[in-house]
């Protein structure tokens, strides 16, 4: 690790919709910090949208008032660092390996949703949580962005 | 609140195109509205519906996938949809979701409804 120490933003928020712009906004002023251009931030922003709409919608059947946590870290390296989100809920545990995308003609809106953010984050994975419930995470380097926009 | 109202901000009637204004993040809170008030324009039975969303800043899969549903629904009564005045924030979503060719996606309101 070298240079500016890690930024983290923790929150925890009830599983209202209204929210989903609150941590729009928060997670797009991380990423510009972490020093993400205008089109990267844009899919950092839509994957963190996607992944706390699926919880809503799938994990809590819609309700509103169930507890999330967010945790959205800026991690400096020597590698170019990045950005790590982590998304937790408290509903039901899912196997991970039953998480897919549909094809594209079965426009399921979760699955597209998935579908967005394998295709915006360089890693993203669910487990099951300690306690219950899901994990996401997802992680976009600096690094791999600036050397494939180079080529 | 009338979300419906909040988010399809006009619509102006040329002949049987109805060409419909959008305004606001387009997210899975509001997308249930967007959705609404744009199968109300169909039940109108227009030949066609530009939708202009020039100040639409942000849209996720929600909002793509009320568009789905209403594209698939005018195609099964012949009539036609084009969209317009996509942001590059919001036609990225369309690009990710390979969902670009699907949709007719027009530079300027005057191509659309041409």
């Amino acid at each position: 690790m070298s240079g500016h120490p890690e930024k983290i933003i923790r929150l925890s928020l009830e599983s209202d919709p209204e929210m989903l712009q609150v941590v729009r906004a928060a997670v797009e002023k991380l990423a510009e910090l972490a020093g993400f251009g205008e089109h990267d931030r844009c899919e950092i922003v839509l994957s963190v949208d996607e992944g706390l709409t699926n919880v809503i919608r799938h994990a809590y059947k819609g309700r509103h008032n169930m507890p999330v946590e967010i945790a959205i870290s800026h991690f400096d390296a020597t590698d170019g660092g990045g950005i790590r989100v982590i998304v937790r809920d408290y509903g039901p545990e899912v196997d991970p390996g039953q998480i897919v995308e549909p094809e594209k003609d079965d426009l399921v809106p979760g699955g597209m949703g998935l579908r967005i953010m394998r295709a915006c984050m360089d890693e993203i994975a669910y487990r099951r949580a300690e306690g219950g419930g899901m994990i996401l995470a997802m992680t976009k380097n600096l690094k791999s962005r600036e050397v494939e926009d180079q080529t | 609140m009338n979300q419906m109202a909040d988010i399809i901000q006009n619509v102006r009637w040329e002949e049987n195109v109805a060409v419909v204004s959008v305004m606001g993040d387009i997210d899975y809170a509001r997308s249930t509205g967007f959705q609404s008030g744009l199968l109300a324009i169909v039940d109108k039975k227009p030949d066609k519906i530009v939708i202009d969303l020039s100040d639409v800043g942000y849209m996720d899969s929600s909002g793509v996938a009320s568009l789905v549903k209403l594209l698939s629904r005018m195609k099964r009564r012949h009539q036609s949809l084009a969209l317009t005045g996509l942001s590059d924030r919001v036609r990225n979503i369309f690009q990710i979701t390979r969902l670009e060719d699907v949709f007719d996606i027009y530079g300027s309101e005057q191509e659309a409804t041409g």
